[in-house]
């Protein structure tokens, strides 16, 4: 018994963030990267005239060094009782595009949904086990805030006036998570030391396909790589 | 000494020893017997789920002990509560002193009183002496002066006693309101406190520990042996329910069940994952729980279950094992055994929702039961009630093609191959098999076999009437025809599925998926020009099918039959043919002649006909003989009886009534496994079985095996349908048990059965159930665009027919009729197609009003949406809708939308004559609620901007009403109500498609392949 809560006293203590390190990490792609499709906007001239060039799908986006953008990282089945940020997530419709294309939110946080764009976008997202929502922006209404109250595997966002736009969000029931950016790179800060399972998730590869690793945080800090290859033909 | 000398015949010293003996037997045999009894199998159940009970109402007052210690209201209200009763003790004093006060003046206060009312009874007396004086004429005077002076007496006393009663008030006055103060707060902490003060008083009837000390000895006392007949704690439970009878052959008594007294939790919630017999109803929402609606108090458990109510043990109860493995370890644990003289047996787990259908057979599905509701299916699918008359399928069609025309659709091979062997053509065929079963599959029965089918398809194609047909006029492009049918609706019906498959689970949204053929090697089966013209208008064939017009132009019909002419069985068509054999087809004319005939006019008969007379005649009684003019449309059997015994109450025959033949030892003998072994093996009754695992047949001529054929069903579907037959019991349900049968029930039930036979939800999803074409819409996603639109839901969604949620508020009934007779495109980017069906005008209404009911709208007349054009009211809409750019989807009339097909949705000059004023508000307000994963959003509407801004951005209209959501909807209403323009622009979007397509987004094309 005396165990029991010495191990429970110790718990708080790390979950308090006493030792608590960051993860970082690079996720990679290996192998011959598919072309990105240009994507067709004169259906909006709103939409065209947003960009000097035409625009690209963000479905795939990696650099010449294989770094992988739009990639979520996260611990699997943290149990976290701290608090929930009040800082909104902002998800911006800008171009007729979404940015950001992959994002992460805690339950209960709020989403800043904003229309920078002078066009009507309507936002429809399509969760399983939060409420699924669809309503219209027109140009003038700047930006609408929205939670999600529980957590939830990746789902899609997206606009049914301009089919183009795409974009994936994933609820968690805790922080530890990262979407990684143009390089690659992520970070988790604020870890407890401990062991834990790691997902990365990248939209082409979709959920049968996502990277599971061991990841040890140790005395405040710990590297995490993950190397998508491009699947092999059957 | 006379008593030495009395005369006795017996010595009474032995007496006495007998005496005493049999004394001390009779009281040993008296302290067994009230031992036997007091020791009942129910009691350890009862002790043991006390003390479940008693830990489960400790934790949950420590709970809300918990939840209130840390509420805060709680310790504020005791805190206060504290003060007040410190204050009221501060104030002892001074309500002691109060109290004497009050003591000390009582007296006076009581004399005043009596003084003001005496003096009052003196003043009311002499009032009447004078009037009554006055009356007789008599002297007044003395009286009026009286009456005077005890009027100024009377006032003096009544001043004395008030100003004492006012003195008393002021005094109580302040310790009632100490004391109201404190009730206050002690009120306000109950409602806090309510729920843990409730179960403490429970604990304090269940729990020893918690009960006063008298009550522990009564505890104790209340169920001792002799002395617990009067109130124990532990006894029998049970309900009476005496408008249910238990049939007793010849009497009904009423049910009384007693399931409770070892199942103690199944009425209270909290034991869910107790081990049996504690558990909580699974469903304790829907039955058994006091505010479900089968309380048990009302419906009993065996009125479902089936078993004896009447048992308190084990075995007496009539459980009865799901299986093998459970008989054997209930045998070890109980020493379980049938209940042998008890008919209605309690229903084995997995055929517990039989329990459903007497009183709700006639919805489909039965929400909740979802075996019931399979093995219905799979009964109406399969067409039992076509030899086994049902009352429930009495009206239901025909299951089978009509063959009154066939000779147009096929030729004599393929239907020998087909009768002789259907699965060996379409190996999930519906057609079941008469040939090649256990009981008719020895050399010599082939052979006849042959000769039969032989002969029934001379009679068949002898009768066939002509169909007058068209020639099919272009050749056909297979490659369009493919495209048609998988995105024009066949495949919310029909599949085209060569191969078995493996990971096939039978389900009713399967058997949706099979309404029509499973459309392969219609090649080796039919030709062109019959497919053509069955494409072009199926009702041209058989007025009656359910197939219905697609309404097809020539060159699509002729593109779908190219396609589908492709597929061949040439494995089946190989299978040889055989001759008449002479020999076997005498016997088989000489088998239905002898039954009207002697001998001699038999062979007399037979010397006289040609062979094609023979086959013909006997063609005849053979499909009269299996029956198959009970699923087909045959010539000179319209009027024939169905072949099979009627199933309406079969769940109730007497198990003495089903033959187990030579099976009793292998076959439980039970009635669901009896009909489970006949439908899975129709035969097995015609078999021996022999030690060494092999069978033989008994000795029987040709008609007299046994007839019923062999549907190949899995083992989840004979389950359903034995769960089915179980629930066909001949039970006297008395009205107030059954549910109440209003205009809307019957509306609704009607509907339901209408829209289960005619697979509307094949098609459609209509409250989440349905929309088998799904996949079939993905598929040809996956076609025109790429893997990523297939796997887009949303998408899938939208190019799949729609849901019919609300249906019945949300378009105008007349509407809705007119378009049902003449359909007209309204969702643009569709390719998937509403069929014509040619129902009748009382089906459509039918139709219709089980929609309305099921919404819970009983108006057939309505107000007209009133609005004037170009009012303010207008004006606001259009602006709304111009903010809101419904022109990106929607039609204007001719006017396109600004968007890609793809995202096209109905012409909005449609609305004001389909849809319903009323549900467009429910709509607009949240369309995710109505249609969950439609891609229309919810209009915005600015109710909650600066009313400045709305006035700059929004214009004058829409701010005048900018707070009122209702009438912002509204507004948008009576644009769309003005809205003029073109209705049919079915031609706008053929032009456009044509030309530009729907704007998919497809991937670049890469190397990555689609197989990932």
């Amino acid at each position: 018994m005396n165990k029991l809560l010495s191990s429970i006293t110790l718990s708080f203590i790390v979950t308090g963030g006493l030792i608590a390190g960051e993860i970082t990490g690079v996720v990679k792609y290996i192998g011959k990267p598919p072309k990105a499709k240009r994507l067709r906007m004169d259906a909006d001239p709103v939409c065209a005239a947003s960009h000097q060039e035409a625009a690209k799908a963000e479905t795939f986006i990696v650099d010449a060094k294989g770094n992988l953008a739009n990639v979520i990282v996260y611990l699997k089945g943290v149990k976290y009782s701290g608090n929930t940020p009040t800082q909104p997530v902002e998800l911006d419709q800008a171009g007729c595009v979404y940015s950001p294309h992959v994002m992460g939110v805690m339950a209960g946080q709020p989403v800043k949904i904003l229309n920078s764009d002078a066009t009507m976008h309507n936002i429809h997202g399509l969760p399983k086990i939060n409420r699924e929502f669809n309503f219209g922006m027109p140009k003038t209404l700047k930006e609408k805030t929205i939670t999600f109250d529980k957590s939830e595997d990746v789902f899609v966002v997206k606009c049914d006036v301009h089919p183009w736009m795409k974009s994936f969000t994933q609820v968690f029931d805790h922080p530890y998570f990262a979407v990684t950016g143009t390089d690659g790179k992520f970070s988790i800060p604020n870890v407890p030391d401990g062991t834990y399972e790691a997902i990365a998730w990248q939209e082409r590869f979709g959920s049968k396909r996502t990277l599971s690793q061991q990841v040890t945080v140790k005395g405040g800090s710990a590297t995490l790589n993950f190397n998508f290859e491009r699947p092999k033909k059957k | 000494m006379v008593s030495d000398q009395q005369e006795r015949y017996y010595n009474i010293f032995k007496l006495n020893k007998w005496f005493a003996i049999s004394s001390i037997l009779f009281t040993a045999f008296w302290i067994l017997t009230f031992a036997d009894d007091y020791n009942r199998p129910w009691k350890k159940y009862q002790i043991e789920f006390r003390k479940m009970e008693i830990e489960k109402v400790r934790n949950e007052i420590s709970t809300k002990q918990e939840a209130l210690e840390g509420n805060e209201d709680y310790q504020l209200l005791l805190a206060q509560l504290d003060l007040k009763q410190d204050e009221f003790n501060k104030q002892q004093d001074r309500v002691d002193g109060i109290n004497e006060e009050l003591e000390s003046i009582r007296g006076a206060v009581y004399s005043s009183n009596q003084n003001y009312q005496f003096s009052k009874a003196d003043f009311d007396a002499v009032k009447y002496q004078l009037e009554d004086a006055r009356f007789k004429k008599q002297n007044t005077e003395k009286l009026e002066k009286q009456l005077k002076q005890l009027d100024i007496k009377t006032k003096k006393a009544f001043l004395i006693s008030e100003s004492y009663q006012l003195q008393v008030d002021s005094l109580e006055s302040i310790t009632r309101d100490l004391n109201a103060s404190i009730k206050k707060t002690n009120d306000e902490l109950f409602v806090l406190t309510k729920d843990r003060d409730l179960l403490e008083r429970q604990l304090s009837k269940l729990d020893p520990e918690a009960m006063s000390l008298s009550n522990k000895v009564a505890n104790i006392v209340r169920d001792l042996p002799v002395i617990d007949f009067i109130d124990p704690y532990y006894e029998v439970k049970q309900v009476v329910v005496n408008d249910l009878k238990e049939d007793l052959i010849y009497m009904g008594m009423p049910k009384v069940d007693r399931c409770m007294t070892c199942h103690v939790g199944i009425d209270k919630a909290g034991y869910e994952d107790a081990p049996q017999p504690y558990t909580t109803h699974p469903r304790l929402d829907e039955f058994a729980g006091g505010s479900s609606p089968h309380p048990m108090s009302e419906y009993g458990c065996t009125s479902c279950h089936g078993g004896r109510g009447r048992g308190t043990d084990f075995i007496s109860s009539g459980h009865m094992p799901r299986d093998e493995k459970q008989k054997k370890e209930w045998k070890k644990k109980y020493n379980w055994d049938y209940l042998h003289y008890w008919e209605n047996k309690m229903l084995p787990v997995q055929y517990t929702e039989a329990g459903c259908f007497k009183c709700h057979g006639d919805n489909m599905p039965v929400k909740g039961a979802p075996v019931l509701s399979l093995g219905m299916s799979t009964f109406e699918k399969a067409g039992c009630y076509s030899c086994h008359q049902m009352d429930r399928w009495a009206d239901a069609p025909k299951p089978g093609p009509s063959l009154y025309k066939m000779a147009s659709k096929t030729d004599r091979n393929w239907t020998y191959r087909w009768i002789m062997e259907p699965r060996a053509f379409r190996h999930n065929t519906w057609m079941p098999h008469f040939f090649k079963k256990g009981n008719n599959s020895s050399p010599e029965d082939i052979l006849r076999s042959e000769q039969e089918s032989l002969a029934m398809i001379e009679y068949l194609y002898e009768k066939s009437e002509d169909y007058e047909q068209v020639d099919k006029p272009y050749s056909g492009d297979p490659e369009n025809g493919e495209l048609l049918v998988s995105s024009y609706g066949c495949m919310g019906c029909h599949q085209i599925q060569p191969e078995q498959d493996p990971e096939y689970v039978p389900s009713m949204q399967n058997i949706r998926l099979e309404q029509g053929p499973n459309l392969i090697g219609l090649g080796s089966k039919t030709n062109e020009k019959w497919l053509f013209n069955w494409l072009k208008n199926p009702y041209s064939y058989h007025p009656g099918t359910k197939m219905p017009n697609m309404r097809l132009s020539d060159e699509e019909a002729s593109d779908i039959v190219a396609y589908l002419i492709q597929g061949k069985t040439t494995e089946f068509d190989e299978i040889p043919v055989p001759g008449v054999d002479q020999e076997i087809l005498n016997e088989i004319t000489s088998d239905f002649l002898s039954q009207l005939n002697s001998t001699s006019q038999v062979a007399q008969k037979l010397e006289s006909m040609s062979v094609e007379e023979k086959l013909s005649y006997s063609g005849k009684n053979l499909i009269g003989h299996y029956g198959c003019y009970s699923c087909h449309n045959i010539q000179g059997f319209e009027d024939a009886k169905p072949i099979g015994i009627a199933l309406n109450h079969e769940g109730s025959k007497l198990i003495s009534k089903l033959d187990f033949g030579f099976w009793h030892d292998e076959i439980p003998h039970t009635k669901w496994d009896w009909f489970y072994n006949k439908i899975n093996e129709p035969e097995k009754f015609d078999l021996i079985p022999n030690e060494d695992g092999s069978v033989s047949v008994k000795e029987l001529k040709p008609l007299e095996k046994s007839r019923m054929p062999w549907y190949g069903l899995e083992d989840k579907e004979i389950t359903s349908l034995v769960t089915l037959i179980m629930g066909l019991v001949k039970d006297e349900i008395p009205p107030t048990k059954l549910p109440e049968k209003t205009p809307q029930y019957l509306a609704v039930t009607k509907g339901e059965q209408f829209i289960h036979t005619n697979n509307c939800l094949g098609c459609h999803k209509l409250d989440d159930e349905g929309g088998a074409i799904w996949p079939a819409t993905a598929d040809w996603l996956r076609e025109v665009a790429d893997n990523t639109n297939a796997e887009d839901m949303s998408l899938v969604q939208s190019f799949s027919p729609p849901l019919l949620n609300t249906q019945g508020r949300k378009t105008q009934p007349q509407w809705l009729l007119n378009w049902f007779k003449n359909v007209s495109m309204i969702r643009p980017h569709l390719q998937v197609r509403m069929p014509s069906f040619d129902y009748t005008d009382e089906e459509w209404n039918d139709l219709i009003s089980y929609f309305q009911q099921k919404d819970n709208l009983d108006l057939i007349y309505e107000d007209p949406h009133n609005f004037t054009l170009n009012s303010s009211s207008f004006k606001a809409g259009e602006r709304i809708a111009e903010m809101g750019a419904c022109i990106n989807c929607h039609f204007y009339g001719a006017e396109k939308p600004k968007q890609d097909a793809l995202t096209w949705a109905p012409n909005l000059v449609l609305t004001k004559e389909r849809l319903r004023p009323e549900w467009l508000v429910e709509w607009f307000i949240n369309p995710q609620d109505v249609m969950p994963g439609t891609k229309m959003p919810a209009p915005y509407i600015p109710t909650e901007e600066p009313q400045n801004s709305i006035r700059e951005v929004w214009g004058s209209d829409v701010a005048k009403i900018s707070r009122d959501s209702t009438k912002l909807y509204k507004s948008l209403i009576d644009w769309m109500w003005g809205m003029e323009g073109r209705k049919d622009v079915s031609s706008i979007v053929k032009r456009h498609l044509n030309s530009q397509g729907y704007g998919f987004i497809i991937e670049e094309e890469d190397d990555w392949g689609d197989e990932w």
